[in-house]
């Protein structure tokens, strides 16, 4: 294999998984494929190692590689050219949750299985409980929609209607969903012969031994910057969720161990028992993202692949645990605890990479769903924004404001947007004064947005986490302030909402406030440069008081700093 | 006689183009070396040079592409901006859209870039619905303490958005009255005048950043106006903007925003005008030059995007869609991962340049492998204006690159120039597939300094049939701008369903943009007869939040609304793949482009010779990979007459570039000397 044809052959594969991205954007019928671009495919050599991806939503990855060789181990010998398998199961062949359904396609090259393609789709509607499937008080997993075990949808190039049959009729929104299916159904089609030229053009050895290089290209590079990092054991991080939606007082906590031992990682996680609510944690899924966070540390500008998991070990509690639950335990509400062992895993890492990893943050970003009658139109409609707390802070750079966790991608809805197409007006989106994590550099700030309803129906769902903990922060930094919901706040009876609601009645002129909590901080906060604090008070992001009580800064009233004062105060709190 | 001059300024050189009117030819091509620290400079030594050459009446037209906004962004050196915006959104620009887009494995992926900090942004009550009917009106005293407070912060320009003002501008204008009476001199920029579609972040990241630029670049477009204008009195200056229009400096002073992607637009005019000369319907345009390769897909007309992003900061501004990669003359090939060639995105650029320019440069870049290949002379380049060390070329493509993988010298010229192009096919593709197009279909339109250098080993690859290389590929974005037209943009959200509208009701929404856009252009000096306006809507199904751009004819009747819906449905068939026609069909913008035409350059046609021999100057070993070394002929451009033919391998030199034939690729010289290229099917 020589060093042309490894970058020309390896980049015209990343070329096929880009072009199978953009074909499914243009084919997909849902808004979740067109606009939150909620899909992932990726490419798998024979024998079911990932060779390349698409861009990705990061916590689809893992479920797609499980899934692979779980169609590989049902029907070995029983896999033939022009068939489609597809697959949802959360427990039978691992799934973050039943809305996310799979499509994976063998590839032939002269009636040899040499690959396959596979896929993972957010479905908009599969049946279960509530409208949009996913139910935030599900306690059992047939309450979270239809499940499909890995079956064949296509055979010999042709769809198995009567399973399309049965799909459409446990969805509420049976041509949507049907429509993204057979998206992506035929999207692998194209993709398929994308690699019969593919494998025509330089030979199928050739092209199979240059993906075996690019494996082995990434896993020694891993290997190389783990093997940097002094051996030890770093940890244990804890960290709890607010509840599990159905049993409200009782918070759940996800602890992460990190081994570093030569060259390879071992994360060691540890959890309460599973919930009973829908906050429990499938392994593929906590295993894909602690990949990616390994990748993002430690090789950001390599490919995604098999190579990268090979070096990385993660050991899980008993089954019965929330980060191992049994069947049938429900797990709609999976990205709740993926961004707290996000959270806890990037912490133990920052502890082996000191100055190399940022704080966690806020881990607080969730959903707020509102439906009901409109009374301008007279029908129903459905409204859904996802909205984020703030970004950790760097060991160089404060946190970034309302930005995505490390593991989710996805953009907000513009003001405008919102207002006119939904009866709700919105008075503030705005950023929270001293909500982020005080630190030598600080976490990013959390957002606050205030809805007024304007119809005399509505409902509100709430899928999110933090109004009980916040992000802690690293190395001397003071929590973050956490995430709170408020029902009217200026009434005469306001309510303070939990953090997991669903099907909340509201009537006209009723208001809603939201307060996403913020990032961690990283450092000594009595050691950030006074000048930073001076502009953050400048510039409203902390207030004079918090400038002193967190900061031990004095600032007059004219946002100048009073360094005598300073000097003193920060004397005395080092003592 | 009349000069027609098309100025396209680079980041090294900046080239000039004429074309004399009378005779219909090029009659001058120039290469001046760019000053980026002082733009005006070279433009002074550009004008004093024509006017000694052609006197003060040889000039009728200066058609200038600049990177003045450009770089004015890129550079951080726009104006000190405050913000004024709705009472409860302060932070709309700082939030952004909330998510990392493509850095979402980037474990440090940056804040939203702003153009101004906080302690300058400051809010003001007044609101109004989605409708524009007004909630809460405007608090004047809130308007009058922003204003004062700006003052002192000594800002010299005040971007103004508020919620919802593309419905009702009113709430804009009368801040903008009240901070023109308190503070006369400040820059003011308002969303309704810059971009008066919804969605407010974007809205408003384009208000200041027009804010941002708007002082710095109205003076440079004024000073280039009365720089002309004193040489040539009666010379009419015009900017290309982003759309690949023309304006004056008077008709950009509120929207200066709208040049920023001033620079590369011009080449896929020029190629749409060779296309409609010669009657192909399907271009691909490669523009590549010493960093980077600009790519455009053009299905029978320039497609358009609305929203582009500067130095990771977001415009939403009509811009002519053309995508840009990290490849060119100057890209650096090197061995990474213990045994892959890379090659780009960095380049060596001017300085120190390739190793071959023997300007202290020692890394192999994509010029140096095609001096090894004999691609390119070994001795020098542009016509002998540029000598060349071929040895230096040799040297670091042997020390980086063919020793440390064991491979000859030649084998890994050819490496570096097959990863390069496969970097530009992959990226090719995806344009072309993401739009639903199949690039086999399309003629390949290179230029630049070395698109014709390349372009043989692409199409190969791509699949396309036919490359197209005009005269003066290396000039050929300043020979674009000679056959631009004049243009007027009209803009506005308004949300209408089909299903509930009447036909009256949303031609009168076209017909008073229209109006007013042609006004505009009346006002510079344009016949009203001659000018015309075209327009379209960016449509969907309702629920949808992206838009599908869709031509507009006039709307008289019902049935010209279902023709309307009808055009919707097949571009969302052709974009998405799918349709659906019991959806219901709504209009989201109004767009209108009002065009002043400038009398286009009239290309004479050359008879052509049939049978015409052309003689090569010489013959030197060339590289094609599995055909090892073969003896090529060289032509000189200037020797090959029309109908001239050349088969591959060849080699054609001219002053601009370096064209390459392939084996199996025949070329054949049309009436307006362009050489058409046939690629053999295997």
């Amino acid at each position: 294999m020589n060093a042309i044809d490894l970058e020309v052959i390896y980049q015209s594969t990343l070329q096929i998984a880009r072009e199978l991205t953009l074909n499914m954007l243009r084919t997909g019928y849902s808004t979740i494929i067109k606009e939150s671009q909620d899909f992932t495919f990726a490419i798998f050599d024979r024998r079911g190692r990932m060779v390349a991806q698409g861009v990705p939503q990061p916590l689809h990855i893992g479920p797609l590689a499980a899934q692979v060789n779980e169609i590989r181990r049902v029907f070995r010998g029983r896999i033939d050219p022009g068939d489609a398998f597809i697959v949802n199961h959360p427990y039978r062949a691992c799934q973050n949750h039943a809305t996310d359904v799979t499509i994976i396609s063998p590839v032939f090259s002269d009636g040899t299985l040499v690959a396959f393609i596979g896929n993972i789709a957010h479905k908009p509607d599969l049946g279960g409980k509530v409208p949009g499937t996913n139910s935030g008080d599900a306690t059992d997993l047939f309450q979270e929609g239809l499940l499909i075990p890995p079956l064949k949808i296509q055979r010999n190039f042709e769809i198995n209607d009567d399973l399309k049959e049965m799909i459409c009729a446990n969805t509420r929104t049976p041509e949507v969903t049907w429509g993204d299916l057979n998206a992506q159904v035929m999207t692998n089609s194209y993709g398929q012969q994308k690699f019969v030229d593919l494998f025509a053009k330089y030979g199928t050895e050739k092209v199979l031994a240059c993906w075996d290089k690019w494996m082995d290209i990434c896993e020694a590079e891993l290997r190389k910057e783990i093997a940097k990092v002094p051996d030890g054991i770093y940890g244990p991080e804890s960290d709890w969720l607010d509840d599990d939606g159905v049993d409200l007082g009782k918070p759940y906590r996800i602890t992460a161990t990190l081994k570093k031992e030569g060259d390879t990682l071992e994360f060691i996680l540890d959890s309460d028992a599973q919930a009973r609510g829908p906050i429990n944690l499938r392994s593929c899924v906590s295993r894909n993202f602690i990949e990616c966070c390994v990748k993002m540390i430690f090789i950001p500008n390599l490919p995604v692949n098999d190579g990268l998991s090979r070096p990385v070990k993660v050991t899980y509690p008993d089954e019965g645990s929330l980060l191992n639950p049994r069947y049938p335990a429900p797990c709609n509400m999976y990205v709740r605890p993926s961004q707290i062992t996000t959270s806890v895993v990037v912490r133990a890492l920052a502890r082996a990479l000191p100055g190399k990893v940022p704080a966690p943050s806020s881990a607080a970003g969730g959903s707020l769903a509102s439906a009901g009658r409109n009374p301008r139109t007279g029908k129903w409609y459905a409204q859904y924004e996802i909205l984020n707390g703030g970004g950790g802070a760097r060991p160089w750079a404060d946190g970034v404001a309302a930005q995505d966790e490390l593991v989710v991608n996805v953009m907000n809805t513009p003001v405008e947007a919102i207002e006119t197409e939904f009866p709700v007006r919105i008075e503030r989106y705005e950023l929270t004064q001293d909500s982020a994590g005080p630190g030598m550099f600080r976490g990013g700030l959390g957002q606050r947005r205030r809805w007024r309803i304007l119809s005399d129906e509505a409902s509100v769902n709430l899928r999110t986490d933090r109004f009980k903990f916040s992000s802690p922060g690293l190395f001397g930094a003071k929590p973050a302030k956490p995430s709170n919901c408020t029902l009217n706040p200026e009434s005469a009876e306001p309510r303070a909402l939990t953090s997991k609601i669903a099907g909340l009645r509201l009537k006209n002129d009723d208001v809603v406030v939201f307060e996403l909590g913020g990032g961690g901080g990283y450092g000594n906060p009595y050691e950030r440069d006074p000048e930073r604090v001076r502009l953050d008070a400048l510039r409203g992001y902390i207030s004079l008081e918090a400038a002193q009580r967190d900061y031990a800064v004095v600032l007059r009233e004219d946002v100048s700093i009073d360094a005598e004062a300073t000097q003193a105060l920060r004397a005395g709190r080092a003592a | 006689m009349a000069i027609r001059i098309g100025i396209d300024v680079g980041g090294t050189f900046t080239d000039v183009t004429g074309f004399d009117e009378v005779k219909g030819e090029i009659c001058l091509i120039r290469k001046y070396s760019s000053n980026p620290a002082n733009p005006m400079s070279v433009m002074t030594e550009i004008c004093d040079d024509l006017l000694k050459d052609y006197g003060p009446a040889g000039v009728s037209m200066i058609l200038h592409g600049s990177t003045a906004a450009l770089n004015c962004m890129l550079e951080d050196k726009g104006v000190r901006v405050g913000l004024i915006t709705t009472d409860g959104f302060r932070d709309v620009y700082e939030i952004g859209r909330q998510w990392r887009g493509d850095d979402v494995f980037n474990l440090y992926a940056p804040a939203p870039k702003m153009l101004t900090t906080r302690e300058f942004i400051h809010e003001a009550r007044g609101r109004l619905n989605y409708l524009g009917e007004v909630v809460e009106p405007l608090n004047r005293a809130d308007i009058e303490k922003a204003t004062r407070d700006l003052v002192a912060a000594q800002v010299e320009a005040v971007a103004i958005c508020f919620l919802f003002s593309f419905t009702n501008p009113a709430h804009e204008r009368e801040a903008a009255e009240i901070i023109r009476s308190i503070a006369p001199d400040l820059y003011v920029s308002l969303s309704c005048d810059v971009n008066p579609e919804w969605r407010e972040y974007e809205r408003t990241a384009s208000t200041v950043a027009n804010a941002y630029i708007g002082p710095p670049v109205s003076r440079y477009l004024q000073g280039l106006e009365a720089l002309v204008k004193a040489r040539f009195p009666a010379c009419r200056t015009l900017m290309m903007k982003s759309d690949g229009g023309a304006a004056s400096a008077a008709m950009l002073t509120r929207a200066p925003v709208q040049t920023v992607m001033s620079g590369p637009v011009a080449g896929v005019i020029g190629s749409r005008f060779l296309g409609d000369l010669k009657q192909i319907e399907n271009l691909l345009t490669f523009d590549t030059g010493g960093t980077s390769s600009d790519m455009a897909v053009i299905p029978g007309k320039p497609q358009y995007k609305t929203e582009v992003s500067v130095g990771r900061h977001p415009l939403r501004t009509q811009t002519v869609d053309i995508d840009t990669i990290g490849a060119g003359g100057g890209s650096i090939a090197s061995v990474e991962l213990g045994g892959v060639l890379k090659v780009g995105p960095q380049s060596a650029g001017a300085r120190p340049g390739p190793a071959c320019y023997d300007r202290g440069g020692t890394q192999p870049t994509l010029t140096d492998a095609l001096v090894v290949l004999g691609h390119l002379s070994s001795k020098s380049l542009l016509e002998g204006s540029m000598a060349l060390a071929a040895d230096k070329a040799h040297e670091a493509v042997r020390s980086v690159v063919a020793d440390p993988l064991k491979m000859s010298l030649h084998e890994a010229a050819w490496g570096i120039l097959t990863v390069l192009a496969t970097n530009c096919v992959t990226a090719m593709r995806t344009i072309t597939v993401e739009r639903g197009y199949d690039p086999r279909e399309f003629t390949l339109v290179p230029f630049g300094g070395m698109g014709p250098t390349i372009a043989g080993t692409i199409a190969s690859e791509l699949g396309t049939q036919t490359i197209l290389v005009p005269p003066n590929p290396g000039a050929f974005s300043a020979w674009g701008m000679l056959v631009t037209d004049v243009h007027q943009e009209r803009s506005l959200t308004r949300v209408t369903a089909l299903d509930t509208s009447s036909p009256q009701a949303i031609e009168a929404i076209f017909a008073d943009m229209e109006k007013d856009a042609l006004d505009d252009l009346e006002s510079e000096g344009f016949e009203r007869s001659t000018l015309k306006a075209l327009r379209a809507a960016g449509m969907r199904y309702r629920g949808q939040s992206y838009e599908v751009n869709v031509d507009v004819p006039s709307i008289r009747s019902a049935d010209d609304l279902v023709q309307l819906a009808n055009r919707f449905h097949d571009a969302h068939q052709r974009r998405y793949g799918h349709k659906a026609t019991s959806e219901v069909v709504e209009i989201v913008n109004f767009k209108v482009t009002g065009v002043g035409m400038i009398a286009k350059p009239h290309l004479k046609p050359l008879s052509i010779n049939v049978g015409a021999i052309a003689n090569p100057v010489e013959y030197r070993d060339a590289y094609f990979g599995s055909r090892g070394m073969m003896k090529t002929p060289v032509y000189r451009r200037t020797d090959l007459i029309a109908g001239a033919k050349i088969s591959g391998p060849a080699i054609v030199e001219e002053r601009t570039s370096t064209i390459v034939l392939y084996p199996d690729q025949t070329g054949v010289v049309d009436q307006y000397l362009n050489i058409e290229i046939a690629i053999a099917r295997p």
